[in-house]
């Protein structure tokens, strides 16, 4: 099962393009990260693909169960401050109205992967950046998703948050082998978490490159240090110079 | 305890003034009378005061709750209807506009010189900073709590009670605060207008009647009354707002 992107343009008003016959395939429970210029597209493409806006030629075919378990992560935590983090996390589940002992056991699992579950009963305004992002993160989780969507997710964290939750996110992927997109402005976090780094050209937005990074797996941070990782590092980096000349 | 004592100390200090230049200036009472003859009005009306206040107060409050009542449904009816929003809103505004006493004498035409009347009053002077406070709360939900939503295929009404309620309750308490005050002026300014031919004996009354018969003692003790009134009711509906927000953690998100 494939997502596929045919030759798919978005214009916002007629005269210019954002994106222009953008084509790519999405392989089942791959980790791809994308990278470009800022403004080239990434964001609209990532919603593109959660349905938050419709492509205006080409075509995108996403199998229908992808689509129904769909989960995108924002930039912002996007919590709500009156609601417990365990609240927040069952929000999902709570909304298509499933029995609250259900609730309760799937956000409880949830908490625990992602190393919450202390915290279960605090509230927002008492969590640090982190704390706030992992909470975000489990209630992206917990309706299973077969497709995870993350525009800059760990952004606004510190580099020592950001790698743990890029390590939890990897654990967590090989676990459950969720097919993952996210964008990011990182290069090492580009590469140390994808199976294939996307690079995007802006005016008009398009994939210039398709870097496959073969490391070996599972990946722990102390790869980062190798020369594998540099080698793939540098194909990238040259990557995103020529298209950002 | 601590922070009262500047404002204490203050009070005293313009008591003491007071007594000073009535003394020293030769103040006739007719204009001033003195802190010790109000306080004597305090002493021994202070049946005939509290009676007043607190028939001023009922109405005060039941024109309160009324607003709070009729102004959130008028928010909630806009917040789901851009038609009912855009026909409602301009009167909104323009009836806050107009002066509470150009309105005042036509409801005593239609509902009587009663409490009736004096509630009405009061509910539609307190009523605007609801409706206004509370639309914008159920208005101004974030893009990306909007999109998370539709993402989760919440309905109207899982958005309305799960996010814009809560989002909206800081709106509300900033709302119910500047009503409170107004309901106060409301309850008093319809009793003016009620007469003393009026079957209500609330603070209006005693104010008139007391300016009638030139106890300007008993003016005085009865304008501290209404002030103090005014301020007991705000100052009550102001904890319990604080109090709900911090309980329920409803503060709007910093970060
Ligand atoms: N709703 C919209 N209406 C009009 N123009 C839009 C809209 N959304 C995005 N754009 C435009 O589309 C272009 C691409 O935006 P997009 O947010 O996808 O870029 P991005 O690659 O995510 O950038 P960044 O790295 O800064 O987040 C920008 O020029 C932006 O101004
Ligand atoms: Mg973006």
């Amino acid at each position: 099962m494939q997502i596929n992107l045919n030759q798919i343009s978005k214009y916002f008003d007629a005269n210019k393009a954002i994106l222009k016959d953008l084509s790519l395939s999405i392989f089942e429970g791959e980790v791809l990260g994308l990278i470009g210029p800022s403004g080239c597209g990434k964001s609209t493409l990532l919603r593109i693909l959660a349905g938050l806006e419709v492509a205006t030629h080409g075509d995108l075919e996403i199998p229908c169960e992808i689509n129904q378990q769909t989960s995108f992560v924002f930039q912002d935590p996007a919590l709500f401050e009156w609601r417990t983090v365990a609240a927040n996390v069952g929000l999902p589940l709570e909304l298509k109205g499933i029995k609250n002992s259900i609730i309760e056991h799937c956000v409880e699992v949830e908490l625990e992967r992602v190393g919450l579950l202390d915290a279960a009963h605090k509230y927002p305004s008492e969590l640090s950046g982190g704390m706030r992002m992992r909470c975000s993160l489990a209630r992206a989780l917990v309706t299973n998703p077969k497709l995870l969507l993350l525009d800059e997710p760990f952004a606004a964290l510190d580099e020592m948050t950001r790698d743990q939750l890029n390590q939890d996110l990897l654990n967590i992927q090989s676990k459950n082998k969720m097919t993952i997109l996210f964008v990011t402005h990182n290069l090492f976090e580009a590469t140390y978490m994808s199976q294939r780094v996307l690079v995007m050209q802006s005016n008009p937005g398009k994939i210039a490159a398709d870097i496959p990074v073969s490391l070996p797996e599972p990946r722990c941070l102390d790869l980062r240090l190798t020369g594998e990782f540099q080698d793939s590092l540098k194909l990238v980096q040259a990557a995103l110079r020529e298209v950002d000349k | 305890m601590k922070k009262y004592v500047p404002s204490v100390i203050l009070f005293i200090t313009f008591l003491l003034i007071w007594d000073l230049a009535i003394r020293s200036f030769n103040i006739s009472p007719f204009i001033l009378p003195s802190p010790k003859a109000v306080f004597e009005i305090f002493a021994d009306q202070h049946q005939e005061l509290l009676d007043a206040t607190l028939q001023s107060a009922l109405i005060a409050v039941a024109g309160f709750v009324l607003s709070i009542l009729i102004g959130t449904i008028i928010s909630l009816l806009m917040s789901q209807s851009k038609i009912i929003e855009l026909s409602i809103y301009p009167y909104a505004i323009f009836l806050q506009a107009v002066p509470i006493v150009a309105i005042a004498p036509v409801f005593i035409l239609w509902f009587g010189a009663g409490t009736k009347s004096m509630i009405l009053i009061s509910m539609i002077i307190s009523l605007f900073p609801i409706v206004t406070n509370v639309s914008t709360g159920l208005r101004s939900i974030e893009k990306d709590v909007m999109e998370m939503m539709w993402l989760y295929k919440a309905s109207r009404w899982q958005i309305l009670w799960k996010v814009r309620f809560p989002s909206a309750v800081p709106n509300f308490v900033i709302g119910a605060k500047t009503s409170a005050g107004l309901a106060v002026v409301g309850a008093i300014v319809g009793e003016y207008f009620t007469g003393l031919s009026g079957e209500s004996r609330g603070l209006a009354f005693l104010i008139q009647s007391n300016q009638q018969n030139a106890n300007y003692p008993f003016l005085f003790a009865t304008s501290i009354s209404a002030a103090l009134l005014g301020f007991i009711i705000f100052s009550v509906v102001s904890t319990l707002g604080e109090w709900i927000i911090k309980k329920g953690h409803f503060e709007r998100k910093v970060s």
